[in-house]
Formats: C-alpha cells, sequence, structure tokens
C-alpha cells in the first residue's frame, strides 16, 4: 500500500485523476500516467483475489484495457476515479473467481511473502511467524471484511474511495475497518501471546 | 520494492499511542504489500504484434480442468489479437478469450455425440464495466465426428472467430475490423483448438454428474425437464466444501469458495449429453451467466463441404504449418507486413518506452 500510496502522492502533486482522464480521452500517454499511478495497488488488490501472480498480472491487464475502453463512460464528480477504476477491478476479480474450477485461493488473502529484513535474522522470523497467523486471522474473517482490508492495504484507497465501491457511507466504511482493526488486534494478541 | 520508513502510521484506523494496532496494521500493509510485477501496458487500436498478456496467456494452458475447456482456451488464445473484437480492438479479443473459456469449459459436449447442428446463445450479466449491458454472443456448430466440424463464434452479427476441420485439413478464419483473414494447415496443428467434438467418454447419467462434480463440488440430479422438444436432465451443481477430504490442502479453498460461488444449473439432452442451457448463479442467486441452445438438430446429414471452409472471392488464404503461424495470420501479423517501428515487446519488459503506444495500423 505504501508503495502505492507513494506513487499516487507523487503522480496527484502534479495532475489530478480527473485532470489526467480528460486528458487521455484525447492522448494516450496521460492514460500511461493513470496506469502507473495506480497499477501498484491494482495489481495487489487483484493478487489478493487470485491464486498466482501470473493470473493477477493477466487480470490486472485486463482491467486496464477495460477501463481504458470505458473511459469516454466515466463522469467525473460522481464517484471518485480510484472508486470507478476499483469497480472495475472488482467485477473482474469476482468474474475470474466464479470462472475458476475447482481451485480457487483464498479470496481477499493475500499470499504470505518473506518479509524485508531490516532487523535481522530473529526479528525476521518473528515477524514472519507474526504475518503468518495474521493470514490465518484473515481467513477466518468474514469475507466482506477482508474485502475492505484488501481495498484499504492492498489498493491503498481511503473509506471515502472505498465506500461508492461497496455501496456504503464513508463514515460506515471508517468504522467497519476501525473495528476489524480492534478485532484482528484482540485475536493477534490472543495467537502471540 | 521501494523501502519505507518504519514510522508508519494509521491516523484513520489507528488510535495515537495504540502500539498494538499500530504494528497490526503495519503487518496487515506488508502482507498485502505484494511485489508488483514489471507489467508493461500496451494499447495498439490496430497493432501489429499480440500484447505482452496474450502472449503469456499463449505460452501455458488457460485452465484445464477439462480437456476441452484447454483446448479452447487455446482456440480463444488465438483471438487475442487486435482488431478481432466488436470494435476492432485488442480489448474485444480479450474479451473473446474470457467468453471462449467460460462456454467450453461448461458446455462442451461431454461425449462423443451424434452428427448435431446447433445454434446457442450466451449472455453474460458479469458488467465488464459498471452500468454496462450483458455481453450477446451466439455460436453456431456443424459436427460430424471428432474429424469433421465447424464452430462459428459470432458477435453482433459478425464471425470473430470461426474453424473448420475436414480429416488432415483445417481452417481458423475471422472477420474482425480488418477484413477477412483466414489460416489453413493441417488438422494435427490447428485442430487441436476445438471446442467442440470431445472424446471423453460419457455414455450415462453417472458419467455426467461425474464430470460436473468433484471433490469440493456437488452435482445432482434435480429433474427432468423438455427442452427444444428434446428431454433433458436438469443437474444443479454446488459447491459442497463440507464434502472436501479434511485432510485435503483445497478444503479451505473451497470453503472460500462456498462463500463466493453460487450453484450452476445445467439442462443436458439425454441422448447426446450436450448441455443445452446453462445458468450460472451469483450467490444471491441472480443469473449472472446463461448459455441457451436456441436450436438443435441431431442425426442429420451434414454436406461435407460445409467442413470445407470456401473463403470469398479476394481473400487470400495463408498456409501455415503451426497454430503459431495460424494465431499471426487471423491477427494481421506476417513478415511482410510487420511494422518495424513497432517492435514486439520485450519479454523482459523492462524498457520504460514498453508502455502506452499507438501503433499505426499494419498495412
Amino acid at each position: 500500500m505504501w508503495q502505492a500510496l507513494a506513487l499516487r502522492a507523487g503522480s496527484v502533486a502534479c495532475e489530478s485523476d480527473e485532470a489526467l482522464v480528460a486528458a487521455a480521452r484525447e492522448r494516450s500517454d496521460a492514460f500511461g500516467e493513470l496506469y502507473e499511478r495506480y497499477l501498484p495497488g491494482v495489481y495487489r488488490y487483484l493478487r489478493a483475489r487470485t491464486a498466482s501472480g501470473d493470473e493477477a498480472a493477466d487480470l490486472t491487464q485486463l482491467v486496464f484495457l477495460r477501463v481504458l475502453r470505458a473511459l469516454p463512460r466515466y463522469r467525473a464528480g460522481r464517484v471518485p476515479f480510484a472508486s470507478w477504476l476499483f469497480r472495475i477491478a472488482r467485477n473482474a476479480a469476482t468474474d475470474a473467481h466464479r470462472r475458476r474450477k475447482p481451485a480457487v485461493s483464498w479470496d481477499y488473502v493475500p499470499e504470505l511473502s518473506t518479509p524485508d529484513d531490516h532487523d535481522g535474522p530473529e526479528a525476521l522470523a518473528l515477524r514472519q511467524e507474526r504475518l503468518t497467523h495474521l493470514r490465518a486471522l484473515l481467513a477466518r474473517l468474514d469475507p466482506s471484511k477482508r474485502e475492505l482490508l484488501a481495498f484499504r492495504f492492498a489498493a491503498g484507497l481511503s473509506a471515502r474511495e472505498i465506500a461508492p465501491i461497496v455501496g456504503k457511507s464513508e463514515a460506515a466504511v471508517k468504522k467497519q475497518l476501525t473495528r476489524i482493526i480492534a478485532t484482528l488486534k484482540e485475536y493477534y494478541r490472543d495467537e502471540l501471546s | 520494492m521501494t523501502n519505507f520508513p518504519d514510522d508508519r502510521s494509521y491516523p484513520d484506523l489507528v488510535p495515537e499511542g495504540d502500539t498494538e494496532a499500530a504494528r497490526l496494521a503495519s503487518d496487515l500493509d506488508s502482507l498485502y504489500a505484494a511485489d508488483v510485477p514489471d507489467l508493461p501496458f500496451e494499447y495498439r487500436p490496430q497493432p501489429a504484434h499480440l500484447p505482452s498478456f496474450a502472449r503469456r496467456i499463449f505460452r501455458r494452458p488457460c485452465r484445464p480442468a477439462l480437456a476441452v475447456a484447454a483446448a479452447a482456451a487455446v482456440l480463444a488464445a488465438v483471438l487475442i489479437a487486435p482488431g478481432l473484437g466488436r470494435d476492432g480492438t485488442a480489448v474485444s479479443a480479450e474479451e473473446i478469450l474470457e467468453r471462449t473459456n467460460s462456454v467450453a469449459a461448461t458446455n462442451a459436449p461431454l461425449g462423443a455425440a451424434p452428427a448435431y447442428h446447433l445454434v446457442a446463445a450466451q449472455s453474460s450479466s458479469i458488467a465488464t464495466t459498471p452500468g454496462e449491458d450483458s455481453i450477446t454472443t451466439t455460436t453456431e456448430t456443424w459436427y460430424a465426428d471428432a474429424d469433421h466440424f465447424r464452430t462459428e463464434y459470432r458477435s453482433g452479427g459478425r464471425i470473430e472467430l470461426g474453424q473448420a476441420l475436414a480429416g488432415d485439413d483445417a481452417w481458423l478464419y475471422t472477420s474482425g475490423g480488418s477484413g477477412l483473414r483466414v489460416a489453413h494447415g493441417p488438422s494435427s496443428a490447428l485442430g487441436q483448438t476445438t471446442a467442440v467434438g470431445s472424446t471423453a467418454g460419457v455414455r450415462s447419467l453417472a458419467d455426467v454428474l461425474n464430470q460436473y462434480g468433484d471433490v469440493c463440488r456437488s452435482a445432482r440430479l434435480q429433474g427432468e425437464e423438455t427442452l427444444l422438444d428434446r428431454p433433458v436432465h436438469v443437474i444443479v451443481v454446488a459447491p459442497s466444501p463440507d464434502s472436501c477430504p479434511p485432510d485435503d490442502p483445497k478444503v479451505e479453498k473451497a470453503r472460500a469458495l462456498g462463500e463466493y460461488m453460487g450453484t450452476m444449473t445445467v439442462w443436458v439432452d439425454k441422448e447426446t449429453f450436450l448441455p443445452l442451457k446453462t445458468e450460472q448463479h451469483d450467490g444471491q442467486s441472480d443469473v449472472v451467466y446463461r448459455y441457451t441452445v436456441v436450436e438443435i438438430q441431431v442425426g442429420l446429414s451434414i454436406p461435407a463441404a460445409t467442413f470445407t471452409y470456401e473463403p470469398p472471392d479476394g481473400v487470400v488464404v495463408q498456409e501455415v504449418a503451426t497454430l503459431t503461424e495460424a494465431k499471426d495470420v487471423i491477427s494481421g501479423v506476417t513478415p511482410e507486413t510487420q511494422d518495424e517501428t513497432c517492435p514486439p515487446p520485450p519479454d523482459d519488459a523492462s524498457q520504460p518506452e514498453a508502455n502506452v503506444k499507438d501503433c499505426p495500423a499494419s498495412p
């Protein structure tokens, strides 16, 4: 998420999403900027919903192709561009999820990867253990809650951007995310104690 | 991946001073922070080369849950070529992949069928974009035996892909936005792409149920009906994670599946075991995908000429030896017409200029 936010923050400083959308309708390079801005978030969100990196990569390409195709129909001001884009990503992932059979990933539960080795092997091992527990905890959550976490942490979306995707108010999304964090924290403490 | 400082905070989620919550948020962040591969995005309205994602898909089988589905996926991959879709862009070709793959996976004949001719319509309300209408396409198939058949996949009155097979000869053809393109070659190469003529032996209802069900998915006979004046078995396929062996690694995945997948209902022709209708439901029981045979004749005598493709006057049939060559032909790529200003994207995809491109059309 941090990478996604960093990319987005850097780009937003240059041009807003809406400005880029308007430009992308005229120039393909402007769409390239949107692509670079949202690629990390879209890929990570889809990675949490797919069984493999390859599948996530294919879906990511598909999502952006659909976005490009649908761009003329996007109406700025109704919903944030990020929400509109991730609605397409969500549809694509759900579609792929339905068609995938019989092997299906843990939807919205990311694969476990090795964390960065900042603090030496011992700290790394502890962190790895925590992440393993955390992943198991996520699998126990209701899918709708996992979806919110994926939008927040994988896609890097704010509550305001998530709200139109899931059809709730910004306040409701924020409240639910806070509750999920609180619940997870309790589980987390129990698991690790 | 870029490294970020450890003083991450989530002021909207984590109360100030709550170190446990902060650590949890940080761990969630790490968990979801998958490495993002280099994915150059290419969009060329009339490109001269297959986009990278198409090449990746073409290199590996898509979802070989059924042998027929895998074959159809290859067929569909042939379609991931520019200028073949409804609007002549790579986007619609990609849609074809999805639809063809889906159709093949769920509607392929399950056994050696008698000669038949059928016309079917597919519609999907799994919208490609919010607010977009459902996709409707049709398929027409003439089937004599595993070596003689022809199938055409149409959308908007246009043949998005056709395949004809007559013994050792096979043709692939398409009438995309750039006109009709035809490839002819040995059926040993081009005939492997068919979505019809499965040789999987299904001779009874039990075989059908066995084919649709698996360890974590149950198929049961719900009843019998009549469709198109033909008696059919009505089969309901539902996720059944509880039936998975407890030590099977797929159990947890199947449980997740059970939370998301709705049931699929299939109306299977009693005589031929061809699906005459398929409905995929989502978790709320809405039909999100429907395949319906609207016309079928079984046991008819199909003229041999049906399986030999005769191009219209003026259309050049390109001779090919492999499926890859056929793919290039129907996507408009030939050594003579290749546009050197638009080279194929590198496999390592590391060149920044490989992002959005707008290459000129091939001559």
